[in-house]
């Protein structure tokens, strides 16, 4: 336990910190979180444990969010094609061995010069040589998003595109395509089922499951880089021998669907009795099978790989978005109404946030939101919705906003991490557009718990990069923090500092943690600048419900900040005039949610129409959404009655569940009923906004904008009639 | 209760009591019986001191002079009457139930061929044919069960640990079921103690069997408990004293779901020869089994072996019951069993549809073999005691419609 701050050598730092760290730092713990190097149970477990562990690690398989870089004439991108080659001719070794391209990327994408943000299947070789100094010019990438490693077993590997497949889906004037990506998608619930002519509950009404967790099947009709992907045929096929005494025999259907397979150690979620993805898709989509509306809501879902949405140390949730919208976009191209050469509409729901991110439309998933919502557009002229939540973590303690002046240079702010905390911890704090940054704009100083030292690092226009080494028993260094600055880059433009910390605790021998308690962060103001206003925002890393522990949540603390009114009084849920604490609720928002174009919604409470507590608010940093959300819906069924009702993992099953996850759902079912009702009147995120501002007219006692967005739309409760009668 | 102590066999006969405990009526208390087994033919209701006090001066004060009765005043009851069973306390019926089944069972290891060869657990039926004064006795095959490698033990594990995700979500189902299995049966099929009295009795002498046989294959078969495999598992309950193979769980909730169903069936009442009945008796039964692995104390193939076991006596149960001889006779080969091989109890039994024509049927798998019992003698003497039960308990069953119901096919399973 002697700690050394170190700088590293400027000459020779990785570009993203927070890639460097995952890949570099947080091996010892994901290698060890994975069982790496323990596959064999007749080795003896410590010999070489580490040597075996780094060995298996290296031929890890990562998804990665890239961003494409720019061609010579700065305008156009270069393509794929060009990507693969830069990794063939990379020297001193080829890396094409260490990448792989989605083998959805048809020709066409693969010679695109038009080129944002991409998806790519990748090792470590490859990543770290991205991540390099000369990443950029050497392998193209301009900047990346890793989260942690698939499973082996999930992936399709292979340099050819996929033949697309030929599979017309045919649907009616009335028909509006739901598509849910989420987790824990239990699809042969009964709400997602009808009958067929013999009554029997044999027919499903989704036209395709993208099941990332699944193990890739060569003579699936449709296939896929990472998962399985289920057709109607093909999940109707499943059903069919499962029904015994009108009964689905649900335990033998997720079974053979490779959800609940008992013989491997991944989360299954669908095997709880409550299942996120289960009930959300009950909301968005789920219709008793004899009524009539069930008919003309076909459904797509996307369910994401476990170990991303498990491990919430990293980007892991907000990773597979990028895949799931192209998967759809290129399913629902093949949607016929009749002979009419349109598509049908489409409404998406995608009920995770997070709170990291830049919160102004410029991250690479944000982006690839809003690109890939404006190709679907331009392709038709019918609706094409994605809703997005806008978070719990109102009072979560996960954001500040440091105001710097000449009266007041200085401000402190605290962070907390919580022991036994087995997920690594991020913060960044942004400074604001500045390009250059002044040298001197200002200096961030880091204090660790007990007897860890500090470290100042400055802003400007030069990285900067330090470590803490902890030692071991026998004096081995090891990683247990890093303290990084990176300057402004495009498209965000804003210098940024990332603190970054390994998990605080492990049971298993993984070498040094870092301490757990008071982080202290001081934020001095240069000369040159006058006034500055940061941004500060936490990484999420609760364990999800459900699933073993892992994450306990950090959080930001400082004395001015009031988390009640009074003693034993209510929790605050929204900064008090006059709050003068840098931690704020306000900007809590889902850092995902920040884009143009999607809808955003927020979650209140039914019985007495106010806001949920937990549900997150603006303002953001784009001019496009100041306020954060656009609506909200309820999330609450009351204050005792908490969440409201919808499926169960189990068919018949109904269960509550809270959170603006749950609001996000009604307003897609609504806007599903919205467009079925005219399906040619174009339908996006102004509609839900206008909407809300219709049923919510402005009144005293009417949320504020920052938290309500529009307002609070009235939708009747989907399934929750007996619990709360008079919905 | 036995339970509490983790001294009973399954920590479940002492729950028998708790039938007198929800009545209030005391009755059904006696059940609780079962669970000391040293306290086979206790008192029924307790004797106060007081009363007894009062009634020895009560009959101080009021017999008077002792007038001896005659010979033929008094009529001798008939011997070897049924009808003599209902004036009995169900403790003591559950003793001369006891007899009867359990004088009927054989058990015979056979070592394997050398040391590290598994050898076989064999149960048998004991055919008697009456004959003066010592009857002809003949053993029929029953169950014989072989137990799995320490291979497929060890494979099997990992699915013990991945099983505990669904602690959380099964805590209070395992905890109640600790108990006996008629509590999560009674949810589908309509028993209550006043209402169907002997149903309870019925089931709770099916469960004894159960016990009975499946507690000598564990002692035989000697199985390790997960949670001698791994330091890992950290089951979530006590981990029984007996062996793991077979589940006792399993045995008594598929002995006791196979009774009941054939039960409800025996009068041809209307939805009980739907398929469905069949279907969800043996979703409790195996989600009971399910349960045991969940909480860290059984392997998957535990509750096969189980189920296997527990079906087979339940036929067996309902054949004596019935005065059928029994026909099948079943084998479990655990070293055949595949190592990460999960339990899905349909590969066991199919609630096939009675009233849909297709008969209910016990299945075959490659670790689960059935032969016929060519040999029976169909005169082979049959239990009046256990006939006189079944038939009590199937009047609780018949319909109190006004229209007499259609017969159903026959079915047999």
């Amino acid at each position: 336990m002697t700690y050394d701050w170190t700088e590293l050598d400027p000459e020779k730092l990785p570009r993203d910190p927070r890639t460097d760290f995952v890949l570099n730092e947080l091996e010892r713990f994901i290698a060890a979180d994975l069982g790496l190097g323990d596959e064999d149970p007749d080795s003896d477990h410590d010999v070489d444990l580490l040597a075996r562990r780094s060995t298996a690690f290296d031929k890890q398989w990562w998804m990665a969010v890239v961003s494409v870089a720019r061609s010579g004439d700065k305008i156009s991108s270069l393509t794929i094609n060009e990507l693969i080659k830069k990794a063939e001719e990379y020297q001193p070794v080829p890396l094409s061995d260490f990448l792989f391209v989605p083998r959805e990327y048809d020709e066409g994408q693969r010679t695109s010069t038009n080129l944002d943000v991409i998806t790519i299947y990748a090792q470590r070789a490859y990543l770290d040589a991205v991540n390099a100094p000369d990443g950029e010019e050497k392998l193209g990438i301009r900047s990346i998003l890793i989260s942690t490693p698939l499973e082996d077993e999930t992936l399709n590997p292979g340099a050819e595109p996929f033949a697309p497949p030929d599979l017309e889906v045919d649907v009616n004037q009335q028909t509006v395509v739901v598509a849910v990506i989420d987790h824990g998608i239990a699809i042969a619930h009964d709400l997602f089922r009808r009958r067929n002519g013999a009554g029997e509950l044999e027919l499903s009404r989704i036209d395709f499951f993208w099941d990332m967790d699944g193990a890739p099947e060569p003579a699936a009709d449709v296939q896929s880089s990472v998962g399985r992907v289920w057709t109607r045929r093909e999940i109707q096929n499943v059903l069919d021998h499962n029904i015994h005494n009108g009964l689905l025999d649900e335990a033998a259907v997720y079974r053979e669907l490779g959800l609940i397979d008992w013989r491997f150690s991944r989360f299954k979620a669908c095997a709880q009795r409550v299942s996120h993805g289960t009930h959300v898709m009950g909301l968005a989509a789920g219709y008793p099978p004899d009524e009539d509306t069930g008919e003309d809501r076909r459904i797509i879902a996307v369910q994401l790989p476990t170990r991303l949405v498990g491990n919430t140390s990293g980007n892991g949730l907000k990773l597979p978005l990028e895949q799931a919208l192209r998967f759809i976009a290129a399913r629902l191209s093949k949607y016929k109404i009749g002979r009419a050469s349109h598509l049908p509409p489409l409404v998406m729901n995608f009920s995770f946030g997070n709170f990291m991110g830049p919160h102004d439309g410029t991250g690479e998933i944000e982006r690839a939101i809003d690109k890939e919502l404006t190709d679907m557009s331009a392709a038709t002229h019918r609706a094409r919705l994605l809703l997005l939540p806008s978070g719990n973590g109102n009072l979560s303690q996960c954001h500040a906003v440091i105001n710097l002046t000449g009266a007041a240079p200085r401000e402190r702010l605290d962070w907390n991490l919580q022991p036994a905390d087995r997920s690594a911890s991020f913060l960044d704090v942004w400074l604001p557009v500045l390009n250059p940054v002044p040298n001197n704009a200002m200096r961030l100083k880091l204090k660790g718990p007990g007897s860890v030292g500090s470290i100042t690092l400055p802003a400007g226009m030069v990285p900067q990069h330090a470590v803490l080494i902890d030692t071991d028993e026998n004096g081995n260094p090891f990683v247990v923090a890093a303290l990084a600055y990176r300057p402004p880059s495009a498209p965000t433009f804003r210098g940024k500092f990332t603190v970054m910390t390994v998990p605080t605790d492990h049971p298993m021998n993984v070498g040094p943690v870092a301490p757990s308690g008071k982080w202290k962060l001081t934020f001095k103001k240069g000369a040159a600048v006058e006034d500055l206003a940061l941004n500060v925002w936490v990484q999420r890393d609760d364990t999800l419900p459900g699933f073993p522990e892992f994450g306990r949540q950090s959080y930001l603390s400082d004395a001015r900040y009031r988390r009640f009114g009074r003693p034993g009084g209510d929790v605050v849920a929204e900064d008090p005039p006059g709050h003068d604490s840098p931690v704020c609720r306000a900007g809590m928002i889902n850092g995902i949610a920040c884009g143009n174009l999607p809808a955003v919604v927020a979650g209140f409470v039914r019985s007495d129409g106010e806001m949920a507590d937990y549900s997150a608010g603006g303002p953001t940093l784009n001019g496009l959404r100041l306020a954060g959300p656009d609506a909200s819906a309820v999330s609450d069924d009351s204050v005792a009655l908490s969440g409201v009702l919808s499926a169960g993992s189990s068919s018949g099953s109904r269960v509550p569940m809270n959170g603006t996850s749950v609001a996000t759902p009604q307003v897609a079912r609504w806007a599903a009923d919205q467009i079925a009702a005219s399906p040619t009147t174009p339908f996006g995120r102004a509609k839900v906004v206008a909407a809300a501002l219709n049923d919510d007219p402005p009144s005293p006692r009417k949320p504020s904008i920052l938290r309500t967005g529009g307002g609070r739309l009235s939708i009747e409760s989907v399934f929750g009639q007996l619990r709360w009668p008079g919905q | 209760m036995a339970d509490a102590a983790n001294l009973g066999p399954e920590g479940a006969f002492g729950a028998f009591g708790a039938f007198g405990a929800f009545t209030g009526s005391g009755a059904f208390g006696a059940f609780g019986a079962f669970g000391a087994f040293g306290a086979f033919g206790a008192p029924g209701p307790a004797n106060p001191p007081l009363i007894s006090q009062a009634l020895i001066t009560n009959h101080d004060g009021i017999a008077g002079t002792w007038i001896p009765v005659a010979a033929g005043a008094v009529d001798a009851n008939a011997e070897e009457d049924t009808a003599y069973l209902e004036r009995l306390s169900p403790a003591v019926r559950a003793s001369i139930y006891a007899l009867e089944l359990g004088t009927h069972i054989g058990f015979v290891f056979e070592p394997g061929a050398d040391a590290d060869d598994q050898g076989w657990g064999r149960v048998f039926h004991l055919e008697t044919t009456l004959a003066n004064p010592v009857p002809n006795a003949k053993y029929q095959g029953l169950i014989a069960m072989r137990r799995p490698t320490q291979d497929i033990f060890a494979e099997q594990l990992t699915l013990v640990a991945n099983y505990a995700d669904l602690r959380q979500d099964r805590m209070a189902e395992i905890l109640a079921q600790l108990g006996t299995p008629t509590e999560f049966l009674r949810a589908i099929a309509y028993i209550e103690p006043s209402r169907t009295p002997y149903t309870i009795e019925l089931l709770a002498t099916a469960h004894w069997l159960a016990n009975f046989v499946e507690m000598r294959l564990k002692y035989a078969l000697g199985c390790k408990r997960p949670i001698e495999y791994s330091p890992q598992i950290q089951p979530m309950i006590w981990t029984p004293s007996h062996g793991t193979l077979p589940s006792g769980h399993a045995t008594e909730a598929f002995t006791m779901a196979r009774v009941l169903w054939l039960l409800l069936r025996a009068n041809a009442v209307k939805p009980y020869s739907k398929g469905i009945w069949g279907e969800m008796l043996m979703r409790q039964a195996a989600r009971i089994a399910i349960n045991r692995t969940v909480a860290g104390v059984h392997f998957p193939v535990d509750s096969a072996a189980g189920a296997v076991l527990g079906l087979t006596l339940g036929r067996y149960f309902v054949d004596r019951c019935t005065h059928a001889a029994p026909s099948e006779s079943w084998e479990f080969d655990g070293i055949a069993y595949p190592g990460d091989q999960d339990f899905d109890w349909r590969s066991y039994f199919h609630p096939n549809d009675p009233a849909g024509g297709t008969h209910p049927e016990q299945e075959q798998t490659a670790w689960a073999t059935k032969d016929d019992i060519g040999d029976a003698d169909a005169n082979q003497m049959m239990s009046a005691p256990l006939n006189w039960l079944w038939g009590k308990a199937a009047d609780e069953w018949k319909d109190l419609v006004t229209v007499v119901p259609a017969i159903a096919e026959d079915d047999e399973s």
